[in-house]
C-alpha cells in the first residue's frame, strides 16, 4: 500500500515537471482558453446587435412615405445610413455589404392608400447574415404593420367608430412572449456558455491525447510506465492530474466571470455548476485517454479529437437543435462530454429546473470516465514497443 | 540573365522538393486533401434541414372554447411548431417543459374567448425556452403567423358585425396596405445557407495553413536531429524558398478550392450565384495570403504535432471575428482591426457577397484589395523571419563547424 502511494506521489510529480517543461503546455491549457473567452464575451458586448446599418428607397415622396422613413430611423434595431434614389443603388449597397436591408416605398403610394386602391410596400433583407436579417426583418415587419394600422385607424374613425374599438380590432389577439432565462434576448448569453466551454473542452481533449502519445513519440513511454510501476493506471494518472487541476481552474476563472462579474443567468447554486466544469474536464480526458487507447499513434489520435471537438460545435446542438438533424448524425452528439455540460448548463443555470431532471447527464459523463478504463489494456501494449508513425 | 534563370530554376526545384515532401507525408495529405473534401460534407450534413421544424408545444387552456381550440389546431398544422399536448394547469406544463418534452407553453387565459366577444383585445401569454435561439425563432414563426390569421378571421367578422349596424366605408372597403418581404442573398433563410458559404472558405484557410505548419515542423525536426541542417532542403535564397514553396501550395489548392467554392455548394444546394471566374479571380489573393500567412505562424510551431495544440482551436475564434455570427459593424474597433489581419475575415466577406448576393468583382473590391494587401505584407514578414532564422543556422552551423575543426 505504502509502495502505491510511493508511485503515485512520484508519478504526479514527474505530472508536473512534464506540464511546466515547455511553455506549449501552459499556452495551451491557460493561455488559449482565457484569450478566447475574453474574445468571444468583449466582441458581443453590447448584448444585441442593434443599430442594424439599413436603407430607405422612397419612389413616392410624400407625406405618407416620410413619416414611414422617419418612423424606420426611429427604430433601435435599424439605422438607415443612406438614402436611395431606385431600386437598384439599394441592391449595389447589399451586395456591396454596406447594408443589411432596405425598405421600399412604391410611387403613388400614398395617393393609392387613400383611393383603398391597396397599395403595396416591400422591404428587402439579405439573409446571407442572419443574425442582423432577422432584425431587420423585425424592425421592417412592424413598421409596415403600424403604416397599415395607422392607415386603417384613420379610414374606421372617420367613419365613426369608436378610438378604443378601432385598436382592439386592428389587433384582437395579443400574443406575450415570455422569453425563460433570456430575456433581454442577450447574443452573448445565448453563446458564450456553449462556445466556450466548447473551446476549453477541444484544448483538454488535444492536449491529454498530446502528452500520452509525446511519450510514445519519443520512445520514452516504457520508461515512463516502469517509474510507475508498470501500472498504465497510475502512469495516466500522474500525467493528467496536473492537467486536470490547471484546466479546472481555468474553467472555473471562466464561469465566475461569466456568471460571477458579467451576471449571465445563474438559476442555480454556483457549485453545481462548478462541479459539472470540473466533471466536463475529466470526461473529455476520459474521452481522449480512449482515443488514445484505440489508436496509439499519435497523428490520428490528435486527427480525431480535433476533428470531434470541432464538430462537436455544431454537432451538439448549439445552433441547430439535434432533433432537427439527421438521426444517423445527430447521434455522434452522445459521444461528446460537452454535449451534456451544456444541457446542464440549460437545465441549472439558465432554466433553474430541478437537479434531479438533469442527473442523467451527470451520470453520462461519470460514463465517460468509466470507460475509459476499458482500452488502457491496449495504450500499455503500444506504450512497452513504441511505434512513431510521422 | 544568367542570374534570373538561376533564380527560377532554384524557385522551381524547391517546388518540386516541396511536392515530394507534401506528397509522401500523410498527415500533410490528411490536412490538405481529406479535410476539404470530407470536412465540408459533414458540416452540410449536420445544418442540412436548414430549419427548426416542429417545436412541441404544451397548451394550458383554462377558457376551452372554439377559438382557443382552433388557434392550437392552427398551431399543430403550423410547419414551425406541434402540439405535444394539453397540459391541466401550469405546473404540469412546467414539468413536461423542465423533461424537455417540450419547449413553449402556450396558456389561454379564462376570459380569452369573452374579451374577443365583447370586442376588446384578449391577451395570450406564450413561455418559451431561450436555449436556442432557433427554437425560439420557429416559437416565434408560428405563433406571429396565427396570430395574425386568427386576427384576420376575427376582424372581419367584427366588419361584418359592424356594417350591418349600418356602418359603411368608402367604397365598402377598408383602404389597407400589403406588404411583401422578400429575402436576398440567401433565399431560403435557412441557417446552413447562411453558414456555411463562410465556414467553407474557413475549411480551405484553416487546412492550408495546418499542412504549412506541419510540413515546416517536419524539417525543423529533421534539422534538429541532423545537427541544424534539414538534409531534404534544397539551397535556394530566401525569397525563392519561399516562392518555390507557395507555388507548390498554391497548385496543390486549385482544385480543393474549386471543389469547394463551386461544387459543394452545388451539391447542396446552397445559394449559388456570382461568376465563377469573378470567384476564381477573388481567391488567387486569398491563397496567397493565406500561404504566406502559414509561413509566418510556422515560425512559432516546432514539433509537427503541436500544430494540433496551438492552431486547431483558432477556427472558432476566425469564425466569429469573421463576422458571420455577430456582425462587424457591432464589433469594437480592436475586433474589427484584428479580424481585418486574417485573411479568412475578408474572403468570407467577399465570398458571400458574391456566392450568395451575387456581387461582382468590381462590388467586392474592398475585400479584394486588402486581400492582396496581405499578402504583400505576410510575404515580407515571412522572408524577414526566414532572413533571421537563415543567419541563426550560420551561426551556429559555424560555430559547430569550429568546434568540429577544434576537436579534430
Amino acid at each position: 500500500m505504502k509502495l502505491i502511494l510511493r508511485l503515485i506521489y512520484d508519478s504526479i510529480r514527474q505530472g508536473c515537471l512534464y506540464v511546466m517543461s515547455r511553455p506549449l503546455f501552459l499556452v495551451s491549457i491557460v493561455a488559449i482558453p482565457l484569450v478566447s473567452a475574453f474574445l468571444m464575451l468583449n466582441l458581443m458586448a453590447d448584448g444585441l446587435a442593434n443599430r442594424v446599418p439599413t436603407a430607405i428607397v422612397d419612389l413616392d415622396g410624400s407625406e405618407l412615405s416620410r413619416t414611414i422613413s422617419s418612423n424606420i430611423d426611429a427604430m433601435q434595431t435599424t439605422d438607415v445610413v443612406m438614402t436611395c434614389t431606385s431600386f437598384s443603388e439599394a441592391r449595389d449597397a447589399v451586395q456591396q455589404g454596406k447594408i443589411v436591408g432596405f425598405f421600399l416605398i412604391p410611387e403613388d403610394f400614398s395617393s393609392e392608400a387613400i383611393a383603398g386602391r391597396t397599395p403595396e410596400i416591400s422591404y428587402y433583407t439579405n439573409y446571407a447574415y442572419i443574425v442582423p436579417a432577422s432584425l431587420v426583418y423585425k424592425g421592417f415587419k412592424t413598421i409596415s404593420i403600424l403604416s397599415n394600422g395607422s392607415l386603417v385607424k384613420a379610414t374606421l374613425t372617420t367613419a365613426g367608430l369608436a378610438d378604443g374599438s378601432v385598436s382592439s380590432l386592428l389587433q384582437p389577439i395579443v400574443a406575450d412572449m415570455h422569453m425563460l432565462g433570456n430575456p433581454w434576448m442577450s447574443y452573448p448569453v445565448y453563446m458564450s456558455n456553449s462556445f466556450i466551454p466548447g473551446i476549453l473542452a477541444l484544448m483538454v481533449m488535444i492536449v491529454t491525447t498530446f502528452s500520452i502519445t509525446d511519450e510514445i513519440k519519443r520512445k520514452t513511454s516504457a520508461q515512463w510506465l516502469d517509474r510507475c510501476g508498470g501500472s498504465m493506471t497510475i502512469a495516466l494518472m500522474g500525467k493528467l492530474a496536473p492537467q486536470t487541476l490547471l484546466f479546472t481552474l481555468t474553467g472555473w476563472i471562466i464561469q465566475l466571470s461569466i456568471f460571477g462579474w458579467l451576471g449571465f443567468p445563474l438559476h442555480c447554486h454556483i457549485a453545481v455548476m462548478m462541479a459539472a466544469m470540473l466533471l466536463l474536464v475529466l470526461a473529455c480526458q476520459a474521452m481522449a485517454v480512449t482515443i488514445c487507447g484505440l489508436t496509439p499513434n499519435m497523428r490520428i489520435a490528435l486527427s480525431i479529437c480535433s476533428l470531434l471537438s470541432v464538430l462537436a460545435f455544431s454537432i451538439s446542438g448549439f445552433t441547430m437543435p439535434i432533433d432537427d438533424m439527421y438521426g444517423w448524425v445527430a447521434i455522434v452528439s452522445y459521444i461528446l462530454p460537452i454535449r451534456y455540460y451544456y444541457l446542464i448548463y440549460i437545465d441549472q443555470a439558465l432554466n433553474g429546473v430541478d437537479l434531479y431532471y438533469s442527473r442523467y447527464y451527470f451520470i453520462a459523463l461519470l460514463i465517460f470516465i468509466l470507460v475509459s478504463f476499458i482500452p488502457l489494456f491496449n495504450l500499455k501494449r503500444m506504450c512497452r514497443r513504441p511505434v512513431y508513425i510521422p | 540573365m544568367t542570374k534570373i534563370w538561376r533564380y527560377i530554376t532554384s524557385v522551381f526545384s524547391v517546388c518540386k522538393r516541396e511536392f515530394h515532401l507534401a506528397y509522401r507525408d500523410m498527415g500533410v495529405m490528411l490536412f490538405f486533401l481529406a479535410l476539404p473534401i470530407a470536412y465540408p460534407i459533414l458540416y452540410a450534413l449536420i445544418y442540412n434541414r436548414e430549419f427548426v421544424r416542429e417545436v412541441p408545444v404544451v397548451v394550458v387552456d383554462d377558457c376551452r372554447s372554439a377559438t382557443t381550440r382552433e388557434y392550437a389546431r392552427r398551431l399543430d398544422a403550423s410547419q414551425y411548431t406541434e402540439i405535444a399536448g394539453y397540459a391541466a394547469n401550469m405546473q404540469e406544463a412546467q414539468r413536461a417543459m423542465a423533461q424537455k418534452d417540450c419547449y413553449a407553453i402556450i396558456h389561454f387565459p379564462e376570459d380569452f374567448e369573452a374579451l374577443i366577444g365583447r370586442g376588446e383585445s384578449a391577451h395570450l401569454p406564450i413561455y418559451c425556452d431561450m436555449s436556442l435561439l432557433l427554437r425560439y425563432k420557429s416559437v416565434l414563426m408560428a405563433q406571429t403567423d396565427v396570430t395574425a390569421s386568427m386576427g384576420a378571421d376575427i376582424q372581419a367578422q367584427m366588419m361584418q358585425l359592424a356594417s350591418m349596424q349600418g356602418l359603411t366605408m368608402n367604397g365598402g372597403a377598408i383602404p389597407t396596405v400589403k406588404s411583401t418581404p422578400v429575402a436576398m442573398g440567401n433565399t431560403s433563410t435557412g441557417v446552413a445557407s447562411a453558414l456555411l458559404p463562410g465556414i467553407l472558405v474557413l475549411i480551405l484557410q484553416q487546412s492550408l495553413v495546418l499542412g504549412i505548419c506541419m510540413l515546416a515542423a517536419g524539417s525543423r525536426e529533421r534539422a534538429r536531429a541532423n545537427g541544424g541542417i534539414d538534409p531534404m532542403a534544397i539551397p535556394a535564397s530566401t525569397s525563392a524558398s519561399i516562392a518555390g514553396k507557395a507555388l507548390c501550395y498554391f497548385v496543390i489548392y486549385i482544385i480543393p478550392s474549386i471543389y469547394i467554392l463551386k461544387y459543394v455548394p452545388m451539391f447542396f444546394s446552397f445559394p449559388q450565384n456570382g461568376h465563377t471566374l469573378d470567384i476564381m479571380i477573388f481567391m488567387i489573393p486569398f491563397l496567397l495570403s493565406t500561404i504566406f500567412m502559414g509561413m509566418v505562424i510556422q515560425r512559432f510551431i516546432h514539433e509537427r504535432e503541436s500544430v494540433f495544440l496551438l492552431f486547431v482551436f483558432s477556427s472558432i475564434l476566425f469564425l466569429f471575428l469573421s463576422g458571420l455570427s455577430w456582425p462587424r459593424y457591432d464589433m469594437s474597433q480592436l475586433w474589427t482591426t484584428i479580424g481585418g489581419c486574417f485573411p479568412s475575415t475578408w474572403a468570407i466577406n467577399g465570398y458571400v457577397a458574391m456566392k450568395s448576393n451575387g456581387a461582382e468583382l468590381w462590388q467586392v473590391a474592398r475585400p479584394y484589395e486588402m486581400l492582396w494587401l496581405l499578402s504583400a505584407i505576410y510575404f515580407i514578414v515571412a522572408w524577414g523571419i526566414g532572413q533571421i532564422e537563415r543567419r541563426i543556422v550560420n551561426k551556429n552551423g559555424s560555430m559547430a563547424q569550429a568546434s568540429e575543426l577544434k576537436n579534430g
